[in-house]
C-alpha cells in the first residue's frame, strides 16, 4: 500500500481533470496540484535518483526545502529544466522526466554504482583521477555528472519583466508572524509589498492547526489578507526573496505559469524577515528510502492535497509538534506508530485516544526496503513493517536572508537550533525565522516586528486554540553506526563522509562543506545543515556553537536565469550606439557590422566583400572618397587650465599649439601603454577638442574627468562630452577640396588659408560647420562637422556633388586597408597591453617634454628601455603570394624550440599597390628593416622581409596633392 | 563577412509617437539644450534664469528651465543664446550645446509609473537633487515636465534607437503585466471567497473519510 488520495478535501479543483507523464508513465491529478502531489497521489514512489550513488529517491518535503524530487519539465508554456517537484504547478499534458536517471527513475542503469558506495567515500574523484591525467576521465565524469538536461530547441518566447519598487516595509513571508507584521505596518500608515513563495498566503497555517481571535485559522488570514488589499499593500504570492545585497537592496523571483518569471528589485526602508522554520531529518540508517518524509511535509500533503502518505505509518519525533501530523493521519484512517526518541514525553491524551500507538524512549535503528520503506528496524532490535516514515526532528528557522544581510546568530538550548541574534539596521526577525515556533509566539513577534517598523506599539492577535508545545530533546546524528545514515540528502553526503572528514582533518565547518559538498548547491543547506554541524561538533569534542555554521549566499533557492538576464537579451543585450547617417547608409546598400559598440557600415555594394571593399579602396585613392567619421570622439575640454591639463594627458606638448591648428597624439596610461590616439583640435585659447578613437569615447571621458578632479582646479577646467552632437562627414583623396568647393562651405579652403592640421568655420544652409584637415588615408583629407540633426542634408549634398567627380561611398574595411596601406596604427589592433609610444618610434616627446604627463613614470623604467622590445614595423612578402594571416608569428629556431618574437597585427592585400601590405609588432623590428624572418602559422611556415611601417607615398605628397 | 543590418532595425528619430492604453511616447524636436560647468550661480544671473534645478522626477514647468546633473553641472533648456555661447566664459563657467547630442522622449499617461518602474532604480516617491539615471541601461536625465502624469528623458542621440526599442518591447509588457496583475488578484479573490464559503464549516475535518 502506497499514498492514496481521499475523495474530499483539499485544495484541489476536482472538477478540473488533467495528467501529465512521469517518465513515460501517465500521472492523473487535478488543478491546484503541484508535480509532486500527483506523483504522491498516484502512487509513484520513486521521483528521481540520487546525484552520487544513484539511490532511489521519494518526495521529502512540500516546498522549496525538498532536496530529491527534481525533474525535467517540457511541453508547457513555460519548460524548465531540474524544477523542484514540488513547487511547481502540474500542467495537463506536460511531459516530465526525472533527472540524474537513465532511463527513468525507477530502473536506473546506473543504480549499480551503490554498491560500490564504499569505494566511493567523499573526495573520491580529487584522490582518484589523478593518472594519467583528469582528462581521460573528465568526458565520462560529467556526462554522468550534474541533475537535468537542457533543452537546446528552447526558444524563449519573451524576456522576463524585472521591475523596481521601493516600499517602507518589506514583509517576507506571509505565515502568521509576517501576516500580522504586514497588517499592523499597513494600518500604522507605511507602505507595504508583502511576499510568500507559497500561491496561496497562511504559510503553516494552511495545514496546521489554528485559531486566531476566535476564528479559524483560514477564516482569518481571508480578513487579514482583505485589511491589506484595502489598505494598499501589494501583495505577491508565488514569490521568493532569494537574496538581500547592499543598501537593504531585496530580490524577488515572482514565479509565473505561462511567462518568464518576474524579477523584482525592491528597496524598502525596512525588512520583517518572517521566513519559517523548516523541519529537520533524523539520521538512522538508510533514511533516504522513498516513502520517508517530513512529518510536517506529509501533513501538508493530506490536508492541501487530500493525500495520505501510507496506510502503515510510523513517525519518528524527538518533540511534541509530530503529533499534529501523527493524529491527522489516525484519523484519516492510517495506522500511526510515534516512535518518540523521548524516554518521558508529554504525551496529550487526545493522542492517544485518536489511535496513536507511542513508543517513548525509542528511535529506529534502520529502515528497511529495497526500493521503498517496507519496515523498520528500532533500537531494541524490533521489526515494525510499515509502507511511510515521518519524521520530524526540530525546527531549523530559516536564516538565509538574515544572515545575508549579515546578522549574527546565537544558539538556543530551547530551540536546539541558530536563532537570529538581535536585529540588523533597518531589519528584523519574526516569527519562526526569529525561533517564535509557537503561534501565540509567532503572532506575537508579528506585532513586535511591526511596532519596531513603524514605531508604534500595537497589540498582537491572539492565539485561542490548543496549541501543542515543543519540548524538543537533542536527537543528532551518531557516527560510527553500522549502515549509511544520510545528512544531506540532495548531496549524498551520509555520516561516515562527515567522520571521514574529521579524520583528515577537515573539522572546520567550511572545510567540511568544500570537502564532502554538505550543504552546497541548490540546497544550501536547507535540510541539512545542522545535522551536519552537529555531527562534526560529537566527532570533534566541540560545541556546535563551537563549530558554527558556514556563510550562506544568495541565492535561496534556485532563479532562472531568464530572470536576472531581464530584457538585456538578443539585441538589446548591450546599448548598441548608431550613427546619425545610419538611415543614409542602409538606403546606399551598407553592410553593417557592430565596431567598438557602434552600427558602422563595413562596406557598400551587392558584390562580395572582397570585391566591394578593393573597389572602395582603390577608388577612393584614384577621386574621392566619402567616409562616416561620425563616432570619432568629440569631448571638449574647456577652461584656463585646459592647455595645462592636456599637457598633462598627452604624451606630447599640446599647450604649444596655436588657436585653429590641430597635433596627433597619443595618451598613455599610468603604465606607459598607449591607450588611445588622435587629434587634438584647439578652437581658442580656452577650448579644446580631443577626437578620441570612436570605440574609446567612454573610457577616454572618465580618464579626463578623473584626473580633471583628482590633480587640478575644478573650477578651472571642465570636460564635456559632445561626441554625438556632431556629425563628422569625411572627404578625402584627391578630388576632395574640388568637391567640397562645389558644394560651398562658407570659407575658403585654400591650402593657405586652411593647412593640413588646421581647422575652420564654415556655414552650409545656415549651419554653422566646421571643417578640419586631418587624414587616415594619407590623401588629402578634410573632416566636416555639423550638427548631427541635420547631417543627412549635407551627407545628400556630398553624395550628388560627388558625382562628378567619381565620388565612392567607403566603410570601415577599405578606410583599414588604406591606413594600412600608409603605416597608420589602430590602438587595441596595431599595439597592444604592452606597447609604449617608444616601441611606435616615437620617442622625442619623453626626452623633450619638459611637463609632467600620465605615464612618465612607467617610461623610465628598466622594462620600457629593453632592447628587445617588440615595435612597430612592416612586412613585405615576395611577389604573387598571399597576405600573410593576420595573428601569425614572427619566429626564430633557438636551442631547437621555436620562439616567437612578435606577430603580424594587420594584413591586407592593397588594390592600389597590387600585392600584400602586413604591419607587426617584431623584435628589434626598427633596426631589423631588410631583413627576412620566419613566419609561422598553424604550423606552416614562410618567410617576409621586415619594412618601414608606410608601403604607401611614403614622402607624404599626396596629403597636399 | 556577416551582415548585421537586419538584425538591429534602423529607427527613424523623426517624430516617432509610440501608444498604448494609458501611456504615450512621442520624441519631442527643436529643444535648445547647452551643458553648463562651472559656477552655475553666475550663469543663473547672467541669463536671469534663476528658478529651481530640477533633479531627478523633480517637477519643471515652462520652456525655459534648468535640469541639474551635478553639484557643478546643468542642462540649460530653451536659454537665451546669449547666455549660452560655446566655451568658456570669464564669470566661471563654460558652456557646450548640446541640442543635437541629446534626444528628448516625452511620456505621459496613467501607465507611466509601470515604465519608469521597469527602466529605472530611482526611487518615485522622493525627488532626487541629479535628475541623472540609468534609464533602459543608458544614462539620462529624467523630470516631471508640467505636470505628474508627464516625464521628460534626455538620451544621448546614439542611444536613442536602443532606448526607444527597449520601450517598444516594454510598454506592451508593462500595460499588459498591469492589466493581467489586475485580472489574477480578482480571480485569486473570487477563488479564495469561494473556497472560504466552503471550507468554513469544519476546515480540520475536510480531509476525514
Amino acid at each position: 500500500m502506497t499514498a492514496r488520495r481521499h475523495s474530499e478535501g483539499g485544495e484541489i479543483d476536482r472538477t478540473k481533470r488533467l495528467s501529465f507523464t512521469f517518465d513515460g508513465r501517465t500521472v492523473d491529478g487535478y488543478a491546484g496540484d503541484t508535480i509532486a502531489s500527483a506523483l504522491l497521489a498516484s502512487g509513484i514512489r520513486i521521483v528521481g535518483r540520487s546525484f552520487k550513488y544513484h539511490r532511489p529517491r521519494g518526495i521529502w518535503g512540500f516546498g522549496i526545502e525538498e532536496p530529491n524530487a527534481f525533474v525535467d519539465v517540457t511541453n508547457v508554456p513555460k519548460p524548465g529544466p531540474n524544477v523542484r517537484a514540488t513547487t511547481e504547478a502540474a500542467w495537463d499534458g506536460a511531459l516530465i522526466k526525472s533527472v540524474n536517471a537513465k532511463p527513468t527513475a525507477e530502473n536506473d542503469r546506473h543504480a549499480f554504482i551503490d554498491r560500490f558506495a564504499r569505494f566511493l567515500p567523499a573526495a573520491f574523484y580529487y584522490k582518484t583521477f589523478m593518472l594519467p591525467n583528469w582528462r581521460v576521465f573528465e568526458p565520462h565524469i560529467r556526462d554522468m555528472a550534474g541533475l537535468g538536461i537542457l533543452d537546446k530547441d528552447w526558444d524563449s518566447s519573451g524576456f522576463a519583466d524585472q521591475i523596481h519598487h521601493h516600499c517602507d516595509v518589506l514583509v517576507v513571508g506571509a505565515g502568521p508572524a509576517g501576516l500580522t507584521a504586514a497588517l499592523k505596518v499597513a494600518e500604522a500608515g507605511k507602505s507595504v509589498l508583502l511576499c510568500d513563495q507559497g500561491w496561496r498566503l497562511g504559510g503553516s497555517l494552511l495545514h496546521r492547526d489554528g485559531e486566531i481571535d476566535g476564528e479559524p485559522a483560514a477564516r482569518w488570514i481571508e480578513k487579514t489578507v482583505a485589511r491589506l488589499r484595502a489598505r494598499g499593500a501589494t501583495i505577491l504570492p508565488s514569490t521568493t526573496a532569494f537574496g538581500i545585497y547592499d543598501h537593504h537592496l531585496v530580490a524577488l523571483n515572482q514565479q509565473q505559469a505561462e511567462r518568464p518569471d518576474v524579477l523584482w528589485y525592491v528597496r524598502p526602508d525596512r525588512i520583517v524577515l518572517a521566513t519559517g522554520a523548516i523541519e529537520r531529518p533524523l539520521a538512522f540508517g538508510n533514511n533516504d528510502l522513498p516513502g520517508i518524509m517530513s512529518a510536517d511535509a506529509a501533513l501538508a500533503y493530506l490536508r492541501r492535497h487530500a493525500i495520505v502518505p501510507g496506510s502503515r505509518v510510523a513517525v519518528m519525533t524527538n518533540n511534541d509538534t509530530a503529533y499534529e501530523p501523527a493524529t491527522a493521519l489516525a484519523r484519516a484512517g492510517a495506522r500511526v506508530t510515534v516512535v518518540d526518541c523521548r524516554a518521558e514525553p508529554r504525551i496529550d491524551a487526545q493522542h492517544r485516544q485518536d489511535g496513536v500507538d507511542v513508543l517513548a524512549g525509542r528511535h529506529i535503528a534502520s529502515a528497511i526496503g529495497r526500493s521503498a520503506v517496507e519496515a523498520i528496524r528500532l533500537d531494541d532490535g524490533r521489526r515494525l513493517d510499515v509502507d511511510s516514515v515521518l519524521v520530524a526532528g526540530g525546527w531549523t528557522p530559516t536564516v538565509h536572508l538574515y544572515c545575508q544581510a549579515k546578522g549574527r546568530l546565537t544558539w538556543s538550548e530551547v530551540l536546539l537550533a541558530f536563532v537570529p541574534d538581535g536585529d540588523v539596521p533597518g531589519l528584523v526577525a519574526a516569527g519562526a525565522a526569529n525561533g517564535s515556533i509557537g503561534l501565540s509566539e509567532a503572532l506575537a513577534s508579528g506585532a513586535d516586528a511591526a511596532s519596531a517598523c513603524s514605531g508604534i506599539s500595537m497589540p498582537a492577535p491572539k492565539s485561542t486554540g490548543h496549541e501543542l508545545g515543543l519540548a524538543i530533546a537533542a536527537t543528532w546524528p551518531r557516527p560510527r553506526g553500522k549502515e549509511r545514515a544520510w545528512i544531506d540528502y540532495q548531496n549524498d553526503v551520509t555520516t561516515k563522509d562527515v567522520e571521514l572528514a574529521a579524520r583528515e582533518n577537515y573539522v572546520s565547518i567550511e572545510h567540511l562543506k568544500r570537502y564532502t559538498t554538505l550543504g552546497m548547491a541548490t540546497d544550501q543547506g536547507k535540510t541539512s545543515n545542522l545535522n551536519g554541524i552537529a555531527l562534526m561538533a560529537e566527532l570533534s569534542g566541540r560545541t556546535i556553537p563551537e563549530v558554527g555554521t558556514t556563510s550562506y549566499r544568495p541565492p535561496f533557492t534556485p532563479v532562472p536565469f531568464t530572470s536576472f538576464a531581464g530584457g538585456s537579451v538578443g539585441v538589446m543585450m548591450n546599448p548598441l550606439r548608431r550613427s546619425p547617417l545610419e538611415i543614409c547608409h542602409r538606403a546606399d546598400g551598407a553592410s553593417l557590422l557592430e565596431y567598438g559598440g557602434w552600427l558602422r557600415p563595413a562596406y557598400y555594394g551587392a558584390g562580395s566583400p572582397e570585391e566591394e571593399i578593393a573597389r572602395e579602396a582603390r577608388q577612393a585613392r584614384q577621386s574621392v572618397a566619402l567616409f562616416d567619421g561620425s563616432t570619432l570622439g568629440k569631448i571638449e575640454v574647456i577652461g584656463p587650465q585646459a592647455a595645462a591639463f592636456l599637457d598633462f594627458i598627452y604624451y606630447n606638448t599640446m599647450s604649444t599649439m596655436k588657436p585653429g591648428r590641430c597635433r596627433y597624439g597619443f595618451i598613455l596610461t599610468e603604465a606607459g601603454v598607449v591607450y588611445d590616439d588622435g587629434v587634438l583640435v584647439r578652437l581658442d585659447e580656452n577650448r579644446f577638442i580631443v577626437s578620441c578613437s570612436s570605440s574609446h569615447v567612454a573610457g577616454v571621458h572618465a580618464m579626463l574627468e578623473e584626473w580633471r578632479q583628482d590633480r587640478f582646479d575644478r573650477s578651472q577646467v571642465f570636460i564635456h562630452n559632445a561626441t554625438t552632437q556632431t556629425a563628422t562627414l569625411t572627404v578625402s583623396g584627391p578630388n576632395a577640396r574640388m568637391l567640397l568647393q562645389s558644394v560651398g562651405l562658407g570659407c575658403s579652403l585654400e591650402d593657405a588659408s586652411l593647412p593640413h592640421m588646421a581647422t575652420a568655420d564654415g556655414m552650409f544652409e545656415g549651419v554653422p560647420v566646421r571643417i578640419t584637415r586631418v587624414s587616415f588615408t594619407g590623401d588629402r583629407s578634410y573632416e566636416v562637422s555639423i550638427r548631427s540633426d541635420r547631417a543627412e542634408i549635407l551627407w545628400d549634398r556630398l553624395k550628388q556633388a560627388g558625382k562628378s567627380f567619381q565620388a565612392v561611398l567607403i566603410g570601415l574595411e577599405a578606410l583599414m586597408i588604406l591606413r594600412a596601406e600608409k603605416g597608420y596604427i589602430v590602438i587595441g589592433k596595431d599595439t597592444d597591453g604592452t606597447t609604449r609610444p617608444g616601441d611606435l618610434g616615437v620617442g622625442s616627446p619623453l626626452a623633450k617634454k619638459k611637463a609632467d604627463f600620465v605615464g612618465r613614470r612607467s617610461l623610465l623604467t628598466e622594462d620600457a628601455s629593453r632592447d628587445d622590445r617588440r615595435e612597430f614595423v612592416g612586412l613585405a612578402v615576395a611577389p604573387g603570394e598571399n597576405p600573410l594571416p593576420t595573428g601569425a608569428h614572427g619566429v626564430v629556431r633557438e636551442n631547437g624550440r621555436v620562439r616567437s618574437i612578435g606577430y603580424v597585427t594587420s594584413s591586407y592585400f592593397s588594390p592600389t599597390l597590387g600585392k600584400p601590405i602586413a604591419l607587426a609588432l617584431i623584435e628589434r623590428g626598427r633596426r631589423r628593416i631588410g631583413e627576412t624572418i620566419l613566419i609561422q602559422h598553424l604550423g606552416a611556415q614562410r618567410r617576409a622581409t621586415i619594412a618601414a611601417p608606410c608601403a604607401y607615398d611614403s614622402e607624404g605628397l599626396r596629403l597636399n596633392a | 563577412m556577416l551582415d548585421l543590418s537586419p538584425r538591429w532595425p534602423s529607427v527613424s528619430l523623426a517624430q516617432p509617437v509610440l501608444a498604448a492604453p494609458g501611456l504615450e511616447i512621442k520624441m519631442l524636436a527643436d529643444i535648445s539644450q547647452h551643458l553648463v560647468s562651472g559656477d552655475l550661480s553666475n550663469w543663473s544671473r547672467l541669463a536671469g534664469m534663476s528658478g529651481d534645478r530640477v533633479g531627478a522626477l523633480g517637477l519643471a514647468t515652462g520652456s525655459i528651465y534648468i535640469v541639474r546633473i551635478a553639484s557643478d553641472r546643468m542642462l540649460a533648456i530653451n536659454a537665451s543664446a546669449d547666455a549660452v555661447a560655446a566655451g568658456w566664459h570669464p564669470d566661471g563657467f563654460a558652456v557646450t550645446d548640446m541640442s543635437a547630442a541629446l534626444c528628448v522622449i516625452e511620456m505621459q499617461g496613467e501607465n507611466l509609473p509601470q515604465i519608469i518602474r521597469r527602466a529605472t532604480p530611482i526611487d518615485p516617491r522622493e525627488n532626487s537633487p541629479s535628475a541623472s539615471c540609468q534609464f533602459a541601461q543608458v544614462t539620462a536625465a529624467i523630470y516631471h515636465h508640467g505636470d505628474r502624469d508627464t516625464v521628460r528623458l534626455h538620451i544621448d542621440r546614439s542611444l536613442a534607437p536602443h532606448v526607444w526599442k527597449w520601450l517598444e518591447l516594454n510598454v506592451s509588457t508593462a500595460v499588459s503585466a498591469e492589466h493581467k496583475g489586475r485580472q489574477v488578484e480578482r480571480q485569486l479573490k473570487q477563488a479564495q471567497e469561494k473556497r472560504y464559503m466552503a471550507e468554513a464549516p469544519g476546515r480540520n475535518d475536510s480531509t476525514q473519510k
